[in-house]
């Protein structure tokens, strides 16, 4: 497959002018076929005058604008660890949980629209963890699967983990039928229950995103269970 | 606000202090390599020496190094008979202190509880020299060459300094640094962007007017880039600095140095430096948490750990 900005060279054209008019510290630069946009990221007060700059890295995948970009900071400035928010296996920063992208990197989201959304959070959330000394002023999702639950909490309205995975189940699976028990225990079928909110995630949150949650969720049940197992034969 | 102070202030908010937290931080670092070196080199003539930005009058807040040169006497073969086991025996000396990473002359620093992936690193770098003076005047100085086809290079470190501070062109350089640091123009050494101001701008100074050089200077990359040659003040024969202005390099100088240009004359200078006025912490936290109530469905970044 050609990469995005061969197979479409007037499109590559366009993203590079809407970035570097908007921002005149970063370049749109093209490195082993790879598209990146680098340079200083500058966050402003609503009155104009600079809170802070950051030295990024976005590189822009080969399906853009399908995939997320993956950001990078590359100024040294920031520890690549869990509690900045850094996925330790390759330190790109992790601007949110994968289940909602919907909300920031919906279908037809421009890169204008990743940078002032979910990026510019994301090192507003940098800068306010480093005056607050170690402590932000809006909490950061939990880190891996804990997250996750977190999120399916939130809309489930349930710390139930049974309950979660059910959902899970059933965001995951290819139909769903009306007659199936509701996941929420009630013992309804789906028709009579919950089958709305089920249809309203299905169509927001990413089949395969979802599959990837529910294996973390998964694991943790099962943790949990050897362990309460162990707690027991001991 | 005229151009010229408004590029003034921007150079006040950029200068360090010789009291400020960041220059005593320098100081501090500085002593400590200094009795490690001492220590490790006790029966050895050594000089060491502040080199780099801080001795050139070049040191902006936004991105400063300490720069230090460790030279050994010309006859004094007690840290090594070749350049190279000096080179070593330096880094070997450092290595209790530090996580050193060698570069192409210079020995990089990273405090060895900083570079530890829980804790952020140092903001500045530290670069040791090693060296020998070619003789008992002291001045010109030999350097291992780590890569590349020559291994020894001629140097001299107050000629470099000299010819920046003797240039009239101090704030300009300052200034066009604080450009390469908010468009992190990486591909280009301080140093030879250094040069190349004094090489674009012949025939001007910071007195014509600072607003006057640096378009000037952008013009020359623009226009000329390809006709603007580089030389080491130190060694114009012997160290060949084409590598620092390859091909690639002078085109992304060009393309930069015009969208400048452009900004400039659509969007004005804040456009390229920003907002004179700087805001205390206080501010700043009081500005942030703004923004962040502005919008409470803002994402909460996450961490995909297993």
């Amino acid at each position: 497959m050609r990469p995005w900005y061969v197979a479409n060279l007037e499109a590559f054209h366009e993203f590079q002018r809407s970035v570097e008019s908007k921002y005149p510290t970063l370049r749109v630069v093209v490195k082993n076929d790879v598209v990146y946009v680098r340079g200083g990221l500058i966050l402003e007060a609503p009155d104009g005058r600079e809170l802070d700059r950051y030295s990024i890295e976005i590189q822009i995948p080969d399906d853009y604008p399908k995939s997320v970009p993956i950001v990078r900071e590359v100024g040294g400035r920031l520890p690549k660890v869990a509690d900045r928010h850094f996925n330790p296996a390759d330190d790109t920063a992790c601007l949110f949980l994968r289940d909602e992208r919907y909300k920031y990197y919906s279908q037809g989201s421009t890169i204008i629209d990743f940078i002032e959304g979910p990026v510019k959070d994301f090192f507003l959330w940098q800068t306010d963890y480093d005056l607050n000394k170690g402590k932000s002023s809006f909490e950061g999702r939990g880190h891996g699967v804990e997250g996750i639950i977190e999120f399916y909490s939130e809309k489930l309205k349930t710390k139930d983990i049974s309950v979660i995975v059910k959902f899970l189940d059933y965001l995951t699976a290819k139909k769903v039928k009306k007659n199936w028990k509701c996941y929420c225990g009630s013992g309804k079928q789906l028709r009579y229950c919950h089958i709305d909110k089920l249809n309203n995630l299905r169509a927001k949150i990413l089949r395969h995103d979802a599959k990837k949650s529910l294996a973390q969720v998964r694991d943790l049940r099962e943790y949990i269970k050897s362990r309460k197992f162990r707690a027991f034969k001991e | 606000m005229t151009t010229q102070e408004y590029l003034e202030t921007i150079l006040e908010q950029q200068s360090l202090s010789d009291d400020s937290t960041e220059v005593e931080a320098l100081r501090s670092e500085r002593k400590k390599v200094d009795k490690l070196l001492r220590d490790s080199f006790e029966e050895s003539s050594l000089t060491i020496r502040y080199a780099g930005s801080y001795k050139k009058g070049t040191m902006i807040r936004d991105n400063y190094d300490l720069d230090i040169v460790c030279y050994f006497n010309h006859d004094d073969e007690s840290a090594g008979k070749t350049l190279e086991e000096i080179f070593n025996n330096v880094r070997e000396s450092l290595e209790s202190e530090y996580h050193v990473v060698p570069k192409k002359s210079a020995l990089r620093l990273e405090s060895l509880e900083s570079s530890s992936s829980q804790k952020a690193r140092v903001y500045f770098h530290i670069d040791v020299v090693p060296g020998r003076f070619t003789d008992e005047e002291k001045e010109d100085a030999f350097l291992y060459q780590s890569s590349g086809e020559k291994k020894r290079l001629k140097t001299n470190l107050q000629k470099h300094i000299d010819h920046i501070k003797g240039s009239g062109l101090v704030s300009t350089i300052k200034l066009v640094k604080i450009w390469k640091e908010r468009n992190e123009l990486r591909e280009v050494k301080t140093f030879a962007l250094e040069l190349l101001v004094i090489e674009a701008l012949k025939g001007l100074d910071d007195t014509k007017g600072l607003d006057v050089c640096l378009k000037e200077f952008w013009g020359q990359l623009k226009d000329n880039i390809d006709d603007i040659r580089i030389e080491d003040p130190a060694n114009p024969a012997g160290n060949d600095l084409s590598e620092l202005l390859d091909d690639p390099t002078r085109s992304t100088l060009s393309s930069l140095a015009e969208r400048t240009l452009d900004s400039i004359e659509n969007q004005g200078w804040e456009a390229i430096f920003g907002k004179a006025e700087s805001m205390s912490d206080e501010k700043k936290a009081v500005a942030v948490r703004a923004a962040i109530s502005k919008n409470p469905d803002r994402p909460k970044p996450w961490c995909d750990i297993a």
